[in-house]
């Protein structure tokens, strides 16, 4: 079709008028775009109009990015919408030699403009109409949504108590505005909040063995500094977008990068050597390298002597370490053993410092020694141990084992033995394998062997988290004038364990311990319990593991001795007990029926035990669709909020409000609010006034809206001065004010965050230099908070003993879901930040399929007459699912590969990718009793693992129904 | 011919393959009606069939100086603009309902064969190549059109289409052999990428240079002996036009993507390079085989503690040296205002 010049810059214009939204959204002002259409005098206006706007707001996306969290944006508004974003790119160089951090930001943040106004968008509160899932929803007031709400909620406190009101609270929570009022319902109702980092797969659980906190990584500009880098177990090509410069920048800095990964990922692509192993055996390539390490004398054994278990003592009868109290009449049974080469004796290792003085700790010790009640018992060092053990892992026997050459194995050995500065990027990958934490630990072992742990550009990449830390001054106390008083409770203890010779971080862990014990004598706190425990025995998903037996997992005893003993024990938290069915779950910004692995169960199990579902989220999820009531969250260019980010970058990054919230939508801090101040007005109808929790807490249901806004002080619509305190109530950050802060939009962190989930990191931020973690441990000899008070490659708890996981060891990939012939691996997509893009048009068209597809290895897809593009039916013994197959040459044969986080309404027919991971609990994970296998801040609880699911699939004749 | 000529180099070992380009310029450019297939920005796995697909095979461009006849791109072959049904999926009332674009007939996508490339494993092999209009010195679109819509700008070389001259004939579409020009049904015009002009003129970078996460693209004058442009193409020479036998004169060069060594047949390295060193050359000429030892030769250099210019030029550790003389904040910008009562804020 032809139009001439004058229409086509008429209807042009018109168009960018109305920035071409959907038909939902009311036509802004359309009249006054046409009414300036004559100042267009030619095409080119149209261009240069389209590039114009009234307003620039800074702002980002508050969700969990994680490793790639956060990045600032410049937001800009027309007509009263925001129509485009652009990365703000101020980062300043923080030296001369290292790439400034600029300009970050994604695909997915580069869109947010266009997914906030997309259909999924909800803007008004939904209530269920008909069954749950039904797909049909009315449209109803705030009041009438959050009165039936606060009524359900007084029915189950008051007839079931306190502990049956869930807060489902995913890997979307912010530590921020929205967790500060979650946090102080939580500590004024006593309802609970799960603690997802194990359920979403983040456990890194070996480790947490090793170094007693998972919690410890440097700044992405550090790798800059590294001359060999390892992708091992970590994607960040795909998963790390707005860092991942640093690490091709790295290579023309000179750094060599070697890749490890079944498949050749968009990681490897940039590696100048690519080992390919088979899935689940990284163990055994770590442990082979160890092996050319301690046998080839290239130990440093100045490192390991001082950071390190290695030198000491195990005894041979108990397989327990030999304590000072063993070998001496009041000797202290927290002091580890060594034997010292200087004075020729058994000598307590160092306690309060990791510095050796005078002692010269000898590595290689296998002797019979003398205990204080004069039996004799042979006694040997964990590095004597360790060397027995590693004899068994030549490259010949490691490589028949991971699918790599030995020469390739020898020559990995050699580029790490040679490197100056060793770096890992190991994500959330390794820990997602049943026996990943065995492969963690061995990786580690590769590290503290060749001393790249706590210097510039060498480091073991721990988990990632950084925290502005006013959030809990700002939860715990009834008010802020009391919170000094509230945190004096514990100045006693803290000086008493102070002076018994723990360390500040060990204190502050332990503290955030507290979370999972609800009534502790200390504080009232937020209640906290394992996420993955939470599913496994309320939501049914344990049931999936009945046939477990038969999948190789290597347990001596059935999986359910090892969980009835580790709840009984309160090893692991479970809250509420396995006998008191939860009743209302409120979902923030989560979407467990996505996520969670065997979610079906959910559905059959968890679902009709709970009598009110309340999911809070700015769009319709699969979690959303099988709600009673969908309450709309205004989104983060709505509304002001700070949150957590990574050292990989870190700048504390705020959202700022560019436009007001859509329709009827609220931020999640004014949203608790409202249900606060419902609930004590129906409980005042109701002559409701306080019950108590299980453990004897009195709960105010009367006054909760006045004491959950410190009586009025912090109300509905007071999100950016909840925001300002928070941030003023911290220690990490004082060059800037608030208000400066929200016109940069970021700030670099100042100082180490003094709260639980980010001292891990031990070590300071410089303002012009890379992060280093754990230089507290290594430079300033600060003990490690596990239980020898060093990096602990010896872990001697019983179920360890039991399940043959004393020393770091490698064990055969399990066959979970049966012995079918492949593997089902995946991954993190690129395409979505969990599935908060997940169906978003733009992203979906850019992607190599607009529906959920499996990757599947060329030879595979030939053997089964299965050709680019079919649909296949993908089962093992507990389900199946339908999906197309792309067929690709990377995928080393027998191992398949699906991207996460399609929603469970982008399959067809029946089932979703969740439906055939059974995710069996691991026994050692439900150890405790124990000073660092004790469930904390996200972590030290149950993990969920799908690497090693065993599939077959199948050709179907086309979509299933 | 224009004065000067701007330009752009993408550093291949840098792109993650991320489409954050693709974004940036969608989001900018391409949502008026009409444009919905529109990637003026594109990025594909290499080898592939490219956006549109097989667009290496549909000629076009010029054969020993005479224009080459070439195919016009259907719609299917550019990746249609599909139609999902969200509305149906959450307020439908049929729980059996799914999300899938066009009732499941949606064909190919721009980005079909992303991550795939060839050989065999463990050998297979692929790349990201990101390509936007190549801004021609000689180019086979302004030649072809009858009503010479189409000019290259006196200032800096930009080829844009006259839309108001443009009468949709689609001559362009065929005689491009960069596939790089669209049209659109209801504005009867081809659009093809502008080079950011707006943001050009006011010193701002384009909105696929700025953005991308990877830090692949350099843009200047070719003949700024300060700029990164020249110092890539002229002096350091590494950075390639892509099928400079189309013989229109890109003005997109490219880095070369080196990449790790292949196995053996028993799994041991060898010193070959996995992408075939000839599947490079028939990409960006001959000279592959001289940039890729001299792009290894300074990273040793580097290595070994010495200097390298080149080095520090493809890291650019202040990212704004990226970006010539377009280094202008866009937030400082002006914006074009045609409302007087409209003042930014």
């Amino acid at each position: 079709m032809n139009v001439d010049r004058r229409e086509f810059l008429r209807r042009a214009a018109a168009l960018v008028g109305s920035l071409a939204l959907p038909d939902f959204v009311p036509p802004p002002a359309a009249a006054a775009s046409r009414a300036r259409v004559p100042a267009y005098a030619s095409w080119a206006d149209v261009y240069r109009k389209q590039w114009s706007w009234d307003r620039v707001v800074r702002s980002t996306h508050h969700l969990n990015c994680w490793f790639q969290a956060h990045c600032a944006w410049d937001v800009y508004v027309k007509d009263g919408l925001v129509f485009r974003e652009e990365q703000a790119g101020e980062y300043e160089p923080v030296n001369a030699h290292l790439p400034d951090y600029n300009p970050r930001g994604c695909q997915k943040g580069g869109c947010f403009s266009t997914r906030m106004y997309e259909p999924t968008r909800v803007t008004h509160p939904l209530k269920r109409v008909g069954p749950r899932g039904g797909g049909r929803w009315e449209r109803v007031s705030w009041e009438a949504a959050l009165d039936d709400i606060a009524d359900a909620y007084l029915d189950v406190t008051v007839e079931e108590g306190t502990d049956r009101t869930i807060w489902d609270l995913g890997p979307g929570i912010d530590l921020g505005v929205s967790m500060a009022a979650q946090g102080r319902f939580s500590m004024l109702t006593q309802s609970v909040g799960l603690d997802m980092d194990g359920e979403i797969g983040d456990s890194r659980r070996g480790t947490l063995e090793t170094f007693g906190k998972i919690v410890f990584e440097r700044s992405a500009d550090d790798y800059f500094y590294s001359d060999l880098i390892l992708f091992w177990g970590g994607n960040p090509l795909y998963t790390q977008i707005p860092q991942a410069h640093f690490y091709t920048e790295a290579r023309y800095g000179g750094a060599r990068i070697i890749s490890i990964t079944p498949d050749y990922n968009p990681s490897a692509m940039k590696a100048d050597l690519w080992i390919p192993i088979k899935p689940g055996t990284d163990a055994a390539l770590a442990l082979a390298v160890c092996r050319e390490i301690v046998f080839g004398g290239h130990v440093d054994e100045a490192f390991v002597r001082e950071q390190t278990d290695l030198p000491l003592l195990v005894r041979g009868d108990t397989k327990r370490y030999l304590r000072e109290a063993d070998i001496a009449a009041g000797g202290q049974a927290a002091y580890h053993v060594l034997w010292d080469a200087q004075s020729g004796a058994l000598r307590a290792a160092p306690y309060r410092s990791l510095a050796l003085e005078a002692l010269v700790p000898e590595l290689d010790v296998k002797r019979t020694v003398r205990l204080a009640d004069g039996t004799d018992v042979e006694v040997r060092s964990v590095y004597s141990l360790l060397k027995d053990r590693l004899a068994e892992y030549t490259p010949e026997a490691a490589g028949a084992e991971c699918g790599a050459s030995p020469a390739l194995v020898r020559r990995l050995a050699g580029e790490i033995i040679a490197a100056k500065r060793l770096a890992n990027i190991s994500q959330t990958s390794l820990c997602k394998y049943f026996h990943g934490n065995l492969a963690e630990r061995s990786i580690a072992l590769v590290f503290a062997l060749t001393g790249n742990i706590g210097r510039r550009g060498a480091n073991f990449s721990g988990f990632p988290l950084l925290t502005p830390d006013g959030g809990d001054k700002f939860t715990i106390p009834p008010s802020l004038s009391e919170a000094a008083a509230t945190f004096g409770k514990l100045e006693p203890l803290i000086k008493q364990r102070m002076a018994a010779g723990d360390t500040h971080e060990m204190i502050v862990t332990d503290l955030g311990r507290l979370l999972f014990v609800p009534g502790n004598p200390l504080l009232r706190l937020p209640v906290w319990t394992s996420g993955t425990l939470f599913w496994h025995v309320h939501g049914g998903i344990g049931e999936l593991a009945e046939k477990s037996e038969s999948w190789g997992l290597g347990n001596k005893r059935p999986l359910n001795e090892y969980v009835e003993e580790s709840i009984a024990k309160h090893w692991q938290p479970l809250n509420p007990p396995p006998d008191r069915p939860p009743r209302i779950m409120i979902s923030l910004c989560s979407n467990p029926l996505r996520r969670a692995r065997g979610a079906d169960k959910l559905l059959e199990v968890l679902w009709p035990k709970l009598k009110k579902i309340v999911v809070l989220d700015w769009r319709v999820s699969s979690t959303g669709r099988q709600a009673d009531y969908i309450l709309p969250v205004a989104p983060w260019y709505e509304r002001t909020s700070l949150k957590w980010v990574t050292p990989l970058s870190p700048y504390l990054t705020i959202t700022n409000a560019a436009t007001p919230p859509r329709g009827e939508s609220k931020c999640d801090w004014d949203i608790i609010v409202m249900l606060a101040r419902h609930i004590q007005a129906r409980a005042k109808a109701r002559g409701i006034g306080s019950v108590k929790s299980p453990q004897g807490l009195e709960v105010r249901l009367d006054t909760l809206y006045d004491d959950l806004t410190m009586q009025g002080a912090f109300k509905e619509g007071d999100d950016d001065k909840v925001a300002r305190t928070l941030y003023e109530l911290g220690n990490t950050h004082k060059k800037l004010t608030w208000d400066e802060l929200k016109e940069k939009g970021f700030a670099r962190f100042e100082n180490l965050p003094d709260e639980p989930s980010s001292i891990g990191n031990m070590c300071e931020i410089p303002p012009d230099d890379s992060i280093v973690p754990l230089t507290f441990h290594v430079r300033d000899k600060v003990p490690y908070p596990t239980a020898s008070r060093r990096i602990q490659f010896y872990v001697d708890h019983p179920y360890y003993e039991e399940l043959d996981e004393l020393l770091p060891r490698y064990k055969a990939p399990p066959k979970i879901g049966g012995d079918y012939p492949l593997v089902m691996t995946g991954g993190k997509t690129r395409w979505s930040i969990h599935s908060t893009w997940r169906d978003s048009p733009l992203m979906l068209k850019l992607e190599r399929s607009p529906e959920p597809y499996m990757l599947v290895a060329s030879p595979d897809a030939a053997k089964r007459g299965i050709a680019d593009g079919d649909w296949i039916r993908v089962r093992n013994d507990v389900g199946s699912f339908a999906t197309i197959a792309r067929v690709s040459p990377n995928l080393r044969p027998g191992q398949t590969l699906m991207y996460h986080a399609w929603e469970q309404f982008q399959f067809s027919g029946a089932g979703d990718m969740n439906s055939v991971s059974p995710t069996p609990l691991n026994p050692v994970e439900l150890a405790g009793g124990h000073p660092h296998l004790t469930a904390g801040v996200l972590q030290g609880q149950n993990s969920v693992f799908d690497r090693d699911t065993r599939i077959d699939i199948e050709r179907l004749r086309g979509r299933p129904s | 011919m224009s004065t000067r000529q701007v330009a752009m180099v993408m550093d291949l070992n840098k792109c993650l393959g991320c489409q954050t380009c693709t974004v940036a310029c969608k989001t900018l450019w391409t949502r008026r009606e009409g444009m919905g297939h529109m990637l003026w920005n594109t990025v594909n796995t290499q080898p592939g069939t490219g956006t549109p697909h097989g667009w290496e095979t549909m000629g076009g461009g010029f054969a020993d100086g005479e224009a080459r006849p070439g195919h016009r791109p259907a719609l299917d072959e550019y990746g249609r603009d599909w139609a999902f049904n969200h509305q149906d999926v959450f307020f439908g009332g049929d729980s059996k309902e799914r999300l899938v674009p066009n009732g499941g007939a949606y064909g190919k996508g721009a980005n079909h064969d992303e991550d795939t490339g060839a050989g065999e494993y463990p050998n297979s092999y692929y790349f990201y190549l990101p390509r936007i209009c190549n801004h021609c010195t000689h180019p086979a679109c302004l030649e072809a059109c009858p009503r010479q819509a189409i000019g290259k700008r006196e200032e800096d070389g930009i080829v844009l289409v006259d839309e108001g001259r443009c009468k949709g004939y689609r001559f362009c579409q065929e005689a491009c052999p960069y596939k790089k020009i669209y049209f659109n049904e209801e504005e009867g015009v081809a659009q093809k990428c502008i080079f950011c002009f707006p943001r050009i003129d006011q010193g701002v970078t384009t909105a696929c240079s700025r953005q991308c996460p990877g830090r692949v693209r350099f843009v200047g004058y070719l003949d700024d002996p300060a700029g990164p442009i020249h110092k890539l193409v002229n002096v350091h020479q590494v950075a390639l036009p892509l099928h400079a036998e189309y013989g229109t004169q890109p003005n997109v060069y490219y880095v070369p993507p080196l990449s790790p060594p292949k196995l053996d047949p028993d799994g041991n390295p060898t010193d070959e390079p996995r992408i075939p060193t000839e599947y490079l050359v028939s990409l960006f000429g001959a000279r592959v085989h001289e940039v890729l030892a001299k792009l290894e030769a300074e990273r040793a250099r580097v290595r070994d503690g010495g200097e390298s210019e080149l080095m520090d030029l493809l890291i650019s550790r202040k990212w704004l040296d990226m970006f010539g003389p377009f280094t202008r904040h866009p937030r400082e910008a002006q914006p074009v205002h045609f409302h007087p009562k409209r003042q930014p804020t």
